[in-house]
């Protein structure tokens, strides 16, 4: 019975939120705190596309800007060589991703703990001197997307109320996506593959074929937030895409908040954004970079005391607290005993 | 035909030779220890068997079939499924996760595991095989918090979810107290009564004993006797292994 | 064809620059074989080093070659703190914590950095060392030659500590096996911490060389960090010349294939030479295990 009467607060709760989250564009008409969530949201994204591949398989890619920034180019070089709509451009940027990301898989998996990650570093690297040189995605100009009027088709519009909605649908979604994959086959897989590699090997998976599907679907989910992220800021171009503070951004709210958690990221997203945010009004111009010093010692912070972030925080607490409540409970009833 | 043929099998590492030209054969139904002092290379070559290690020379064959460059996974699926020493199940997941991802994963669509609830096809297997080692009742705790003695237990429930041929066990009863030990030795008896083929590493003497019809000894990777219990007990050369004289 | 003149001269550079990042990784392999943590900080001790040099050249007018002996001491002392302070809360955690910690650590220091002297690009004004020199057909600033043999002589003297003096067979003893070495009575503390004293202040000897040639800006560690990576695992671990010979090999790789291949995508050819060994040589060019 007290089972079930958790789980109808929990539902309640999540549709509160939701609700609050639609109602938040008219709860604060302003462009500056819309804008400010519209970020929240799109890293919300992008953290749990990362926690798939990292939080939940160990294997920690600081890579995944590559898939950000293929995303971004593919649909914004469709729109502007082809006059193709961003929608359908989505499509051939998941297709490149996905292939990139079976490349990079299949070469880098069998690398240990930080060689992996140092590696997505240097392929970030190679691509980003790559792009700079190319001349058909434009070198270091990149690609200026034009204003087409208040158009869904074209995913411009001049306010920022329909970005906001549909990054709010696209957090949604990815969250709910990802809250499923926890519990199935695959979440549990993934998650004795973080545990103990060989010894899910030796109980007949091929775990090579998990953590790829894995990456994949941690590649396509961010190449999707690529092309929102092009069709937002209306410019691309290598460097504001490919630098390691993106990288940096990305995992960083997984990491404070909970790897491996369905929750983690939101509630990294939740402490850090406003956060940076609050810093920055405190300090003004001159405040350029504070926050992420405060995010250096935050991750130092947690990487000491927690490395299961926030989440870790929040389960500790509960597990001090039931221990009290149990302990306290047995003396209760050892003294209604003597008497 | 022999289950499990092992001819010359050798392990190096760096200037160590932990296993040197073992030879052991095993036929279907037979239940074999394998014995030897420390660091005889005993968990070395099971660890070759399984596809952990690759052996720098010899081969094992496994109902036939060459095993000795197969990739882990592969080899489990081939019927040869493995206990280690110091058990290892998955304490961030419940007994009944676990027993999951020990089943067989024939057939398995990767594409279809992240929209699949965990557990929906699992059913009358797993149950059965943990009420064979009478851990039915835990089987929603996380198997980090059950005890040590359980934990063995859930890894030997693991091994027989996928129906394994040939199940190699390493030292089933190190680290279990002895009330545990009369609770697994009567469980491997039973399954080899089922026709099921196993390969023991045991230091204790009593259970070897107890249960195998045939012990290989090992010391410093050599296989210096096989024979039955009682001869292996008397036998000089073991003798000097163990006790250096 | 590219002439034999300018192929000589990109050779003799890229050595040379080679000998920085060897002098770097030296440090980085040195902290990793001990205690097994790849500090992702390391690049930007050797900033904070460039800095340092800098600050003292423009405010107290300092010859690099004056500032370089208190570099030295400083940067010891602070590679001990930072063992001490930070470092050896990890030491047992899992490798992803210990990965953030020093990953944090670094975003800290070049954000601190960013806030405090801006994005902008110093250079240290001309000094002893920025003289060119001809030697032959090369021509080779005095800064360049100079770190070169520092480095050299600084992994030379590294090399003999290490495995002559006492101390330093301490230090090999626990980066072999803690367990053992703990148990001979070696204070592994005081070994960690003293790794990290001589591993932070060979990056710090290396910042203040390259910066008589190098332009000084808050992320100018990074590339070194990285290049400091591969050159430990394209060197191999458990072997420090290899780590050195390692980042010779990526500063000519840099050097030579850049010039004759295509000078832009010069770290391009590093990398995927880093792929590939990490690939086809998980050990390393020189690797002993």
């Amino acid at each position: 019975m007290k089972e079930s009467a958790a789980t109808i607060y929990k539902l309640l709760g999540v549709l509160a939120v939701i609700g609050l989250l639609i109602l938040f564009p008219h709860i604060f008409p302003k462009p500056f705190p819309q804008h400010i969530m519209i970020l929240l949201l799109m890293y919300v994204v992008l953290g749990q596309a990362w926690n798939i591949l990292g939080g939940y398989s160990g294997q920690l890619s600081l890579g995944n800007q590559i898939f950000l920034t293929l995303g971004a180019y593919t649909s914004t070089m469709f729109l502007v060589k082809l006059g193709v709509s961003p929608w359908l451009g989505i499509l051939p940027g998941i297709v490149i991703s996905s292939l990139a990301a079976l490349a990079i898989g299949t070469i880098c998996f069998n690398l240990k703990g930080h060689y992996f990650a140092i590696a997505t570093i240097g392929l970030s690297e190679i691509i980003f001197i790559i792009f700079l040189n190319w001349e058909f995605v434009n070198s270091s100009y990149g690609f200026q997307i034009r204003f087409a009027g208040n158009s869904l088709l074209w995913m411009t519009w001049s306010h920022k109320l329909p970005y906001y909605y549909l990054i709010l649908l696209l957090a949604l979604l990815v969250v709910a996506f990802v809250w499923k994959m926890d519990r199935s086959t695959l979440g549990i897989y993934l998650r004795a593959i973080k545990e103990d590699e060989v010894r899910v090997k030796s109980l007949g998976i091929d775990t090579r074929k998990y953590k790829l599907l894995a990456f994949v679907i941690s590649a396509a989910i961010t190449t999707i937030a690529g092309t929102f992220y092009a069709q937002y800021v209306m410019y691309i171009d290598p460097d504001s895409l490919l630098n390691l503070d993106f990288a940096l951004l990305i995992i960083i709210l997984p990491l404070v908040g909970g790897m491996g958690t369905v929750l983690g990221p939101i509630l990294g997203a939740c402490l850090l954004v406003p956060l940076a945010e609050y810093l920055r009004t405190l300090l003004g111009g001159g405040g350029r970079g504070v926050h992420l010093i405060l995010y250096g010692l935050i991750i130092m912070a947690i990487a000491v005391s927690q490395p299961r972030g926030l989440i870790g925080i929040i389960q500790e607490v509960q597990r001090r607290r039931f221990r009290r409540n149990s302990v306290a409970g047995a003396e209760e009833e050892s003294d209604h005993e003597v008497a | 035909m022999k289950l499990l043929d092992i001819s010359g099998l050798t392990k190096r590492f760096g200037g160590l030779t932990a296993v040197n030209a073992v030879d052991i054969t095993i036929e279907r139904g037979e239940m074999i220890g394998l014995i030897g002092p420390n660091g005889s290379g005993k968990t070395t070559l099971f660890n070759c068997l399984t596809g952990l290690y690759t052996a720098d020379s010899g081969k094992a064959l496994f109902k036939g079939v060459e095993i000795t460059s197969m990739p882990s996974h592969r080899i489990a699926e081939s019927g040869i499924a493995r206990t280690f020493q110091l058990a290892r199940v998955f304490h961030q997941l419940t007994l009944f996760q676990n027993m999951c991802i020990a089943q067989s994963h024939q057939g398995e669509k990767v594409i279809a595991t992240p929209l699949q609830s965990s557990g929906a096809e699992l059913g009358d297997a797993a149950h059965c095989w943990l009420d064979f080692v009478g851990l039915t009742g835990l089987k929603h705790e996380y198997a980090g918090d059950v005890s040590y003695g359980q934990q063995k237990l859930l890894e030997f429930a693991m091994v027989l979810m996928s129906d394994p041929d040939l199940i190699l066990l390493d030292e089933p009863t190190s680290g279990v107290n002895p009330v545990m030990i009369n609770k697994i030795v009567p469980l491997i008896w039973n399954l080899n009564q089922q026709g099921k083929t196993l390969f023991i590493i045991e230091h204790n003497m009593d259970v070897v004993m107890k249960l195998c019809q045939r012990v290989c000894v090992l010391d410093y990777g050599e296989k210096i006797f096989e024979g039955i219990p009682e001869e292996v007990q008397r036998n000089p050369k073991v003798i000097e292994a163990y006790f250096g004289y | 064809m590219i002439s034999g003149q300018i192929l000589l001269q990109s050779v003799i550079s890229g050595m040379f620059m080679g000998g920085i990042y060897a002098l770097v990784a030296v440090g980085l392999s040195l902290i990793f074989g001990l205690m097994d943590i790849v500090n992702f900080a390391h690049g930007d001790y050797l900033m904070l080093a460039m800095f340092a040099t800098f600050w003292a050249n423009r405010l107290l007018g300092w010859d690099p070659l004056l500032t370089l002996p208190f570099v030295l001491v400083i940067w010891y002392f602070a590679g001990q703190a930072t063992y001490r302070l930070v470092i050896r809360r990890v030491l047992n955690a899992p490798m992803v914590a210990q990965m953030f910690c020093t990953f944090g650590l670094g975003i800290f220091i070049r954000y601190a950095v960013y806030f405090l002297w801006s994005a902008d690009v110093r250079k240290v004004s001309d000094n002893l060392l920025s003289e060119v020199m001809q030697v032959g057909t090369v021509f080779i600033t005095r800064a360049e030659a100079a770190a070169f043999a520092a480095s050299l002589a600084a992994t030379a003297l590294v090399f003999l500590f290490i495995k002559r003096t006492r101390l330093g067979k301490a230090i090999q003893a626990t980066s072999q096996n803690k367990a053992a070495a703990m148990e001979m009575g070696i204070y592994t503390d005081k070994v960690n911490a003293m790794g990290w004293g001589i591993g932070i202040m060979c990056v710090g000897l290396g910042g203040v060389l390259l910066a008589t040639y190098y332009p000084v800006h808050y992320y100018a560690g990074w590339p070194f960090s990285l290049v400091a990576y591969i050159a430990v695992a394209m060197g191999g671990f458990g072997s420090f010349w290899g780590v050195y010979l390692g980042g010779i090999i990526i500063g000519l790789i840099e050097g030579v294939l850049g010039t004759v291949l295509m000078p832009t995508y010069k770290m391009v050819f590093v990398y995927i030479a880093f792929i590939l060994v990490l690939i086809y040589r998980p050990k390393g060019l020189f690797g002993k295990f």
